[in-house]
């Protein structure tokens, strides 16, 4: 849509005009997430095959949750401090515009900085690319859809996490909670985690599912088609839980107003 | 004729808990108790009330942001809460307190981006926003980030925000508060020209003078009530409140002899010795002329004026009930 194309360019526009500051945090985003693979690549070191993973499948695997969340945050501003803006009362001034609340959310602004994230993401999967004996184009192909549903996963997830302020107003505690952990923990293969963690990774907070099944599938450690498709099924049975706890989260702020 | 906004029977109940002691009780808070009213197109209404008085409540639920537990609103023919996108495309509102546009971005921006979510064309949009910019005076900022202006500034950048797709009716929550004297005088003289065009407004605040330059209608609003709903000079009348005549005495009179204390208190006058004056209260309808002859011929006065009830006494009367 226009507003789009002109929110992007416009804030375009204004990062070119920080240039140094810009490139700055770029770089800074992007080594910080690559401190954590820096750890676990000096850990495999020491313990080639982890769970039944080679250090490139981890890469591959911690490539796509680290792309897709830094592609999430670059319009997920909104639905990140969503908190802030039912506190400080602004979400009223989206309310009385002419366009959905939710496509309001990710026009807030155009986070560049987290291009460090995709930056750091590729070139940790490129690493793992490197590392794998056999791949082709079919494989890039899975790779860039997972991304994709990765990215998809990562906003219906902290929507969800953002509507919770709706009823408690302050959700920053359960989002750091519920999320940051799980992220950092999807990044590697589920297989080492008990059945615990490992079914609250695939049913309640779906993030093994972009990565973990799929992956699995395609370097034989399942013969499981549902693993393959895994993101979409879980995508499939986010889209109305969102909608829905999004939907009655509006009705309570319209009949209590925060 | 139908009405162009029309009220009915409005009902708002909050419900909050409240600590007593050790445990939380629920309570539920009238905000509104049946308020009912119409209002021409093009019509400049004043709505000022106590705090707590159910103000804010009104505007939210005109401007759709909230629904209500009773009542029907009808504004063009439109529900805003039901129709909300629909709605608010006619409808432009500043909020005193919060603002509505992009923090890091250039007011620029904000208007570039509005332009595009109003879908306002292209050719309209040019004109208008050099009006704009000429009205509120935008030019010396108008390449800022919103984030750098000074309160007045982003006071008049917001008001300019809000009327790019010229709506029909324009809503403002205390757009003055807090504002210098000479950001306020640019932001009453716009709200006047808005109206002139033709645009109805809605005005909540607790500036009584402006109300009194505005407004046509007033609405007074007390404890979830309408307690008075008519024009300004019908408010006057409704509580006659006294005029006040005030008298300066001249340097030739030094001082007041006792005798001349003891008259003053006689015809129930005040004396202010600080400043010289004395004070009359006299009823509306009265002919001040008999108290100013008295003076005259007893005291040596060089000056006087006639004091009419603000607008505050007469609210305030309406506040306490």
């Amino acid at each position: 849509m226009q507003i789009i194309l002109s929110l992007i360019g416009i804030s375009w526009k204004m990062q070119r005009e920080y240039r140094a500051n810009f490139w700055m945090e770029m770089v800074f985003n992007g080594l910080m997430m690559a401190s954590d693979f820096f750890l676990l690549y000096f850990v495999m070191r020491a313990f080639p095959i982890i769970g039944g993973w080679s250090i490139g499948e981890i890469a591959l695997l911690f490539s796509i949750m680290e792309v897709g969340y830094g592609a999430y945050r670059i319009f997920g501003e909104g639905v990140h401090r969503f908190e802030e803006l039912l506190l400080t009362g602004r979400f009223d001034g989206l309310m009385v515009r002419p366009m959905g609340l939710i496509p309001q959310l990710l026009l807030q602004k155009v986070d560049w900085k987290r291009m460090g994230n995709i930056f750091e993401g590729f070139a940790v999967g490129a690493f793992g690319l490197s590392q794998i004996p056999d791949w082709d184009i079919s494989f890039l192909g899975l790779y860039v859809v997972l991304i994709i549903a990765s990215i998809i996963i990562n906003f219906l997830i902290n929507l969800i996490l953002a509507a919770v302020a709706f009823w408690t107003i302050k959700n920053s505690d359960l989002t750091v909670l519920a999320f940051y952990a799980t992220r950092t923990a999807a990044s590697y293969p589920a297989s080492i985690y008990p059945s615990v963690i490992r079914y609250l990774l695939t049913f309640v907070i779906p993030l093994a599912t972009v990565g973990y099944y799929p992956m699995a599938f395609h370097f034989g450690k399942t013969d499981s088609l549902i693993a393959l498709f895994a993101p979409w099924f879980a995508i499939c049975g986010l889209i109305p839980v969102c909608l829905g706890i999004w939907k009655l989260g509006i009705r309570r702020y319209a009949s209590t107003g925060t | 004729m139908k009405e162009y906004i029309q009220i009915q029977d409005l009902e708002k109940e909050y419900v909050i808990y409240e600590r007593k002691g050790f445990r939380r009780v629920r309570k539920k808070i009238h905000a509104l108790q049946g308020i009912s009213l119409s209002l021409e197109k093009g019509s400049f209404l004043g709505y000022i009330g106590p705090n707590g008085a159910g103000k804010s409540t009104t505007v939210k639920i005109l401007t759709g942001i909230m629904t209500p537990e009773h009542g029907t609103v009808l504004v063009n023919g439109l529900c805003p809460w039901k129709d909300r996108k629909r709605f608010v495309r006619q409808i432009g509102v500043v909020f005193g307190q919060k603002s509505q546009m992009w923090w890091d971005l250039p007011v620029q921006d904000t208007y570039q981006l509005l332009r595009a979510i109003y879908r306002v064309r292209q050719e309209d949009f040019r004109l208008r926003l050099a009006w704009v910019r000429e009205m509120l005076e935008l030019d010396s900022f108008f390449h800022q980030p919103v984030r750098q202006l000074s309160l007045g500034q982003r006071m008049r950048a917001e008001l300019g925000a809000a009327v790019l797709h010229k709506p029909d009716i324009l809503f403002l929550d205390e757009p003055t508060i807090g504002l210098d004297l000479l950001s306020k005088q640019r932001v009453l003289d716009f709200l006047q020209q808005i109206h002139k065009e033709g645009t109805t407004v809605f005005l909540t605040t607790h500036d009584l003078p402006e109300i009194e330059i505005l407004c046509q209608s007033i609405l007074i609003l007390n404890q979830g009530r309408i307690a008075f709903h008519g024009s300004l000079e019908s408010l006057k009348q409704l509580i006659p409140l006294e005029r006040r005549l005030i008298a300066t005495l001249s340097q030739a009179q030094q001082e007041i002899h006792d005798q001349q204390l003891i008259e003053i208190q006689r015809i129930g006058a005040t004396y202010e010795p600080s400043r010289r004056q004395m004070v009359i209260s006299f009823p509306q309808g009265k002919n001040p002329a008999e108290i100013i002859r008295f003076l005259l011929s007893r005291f040596e006065i060089q000056d006087f004026h006639i004091a009419e009830p603000g607008i505050e006494e007469i609210v305030k009367h309406i506040y306490l009930g």
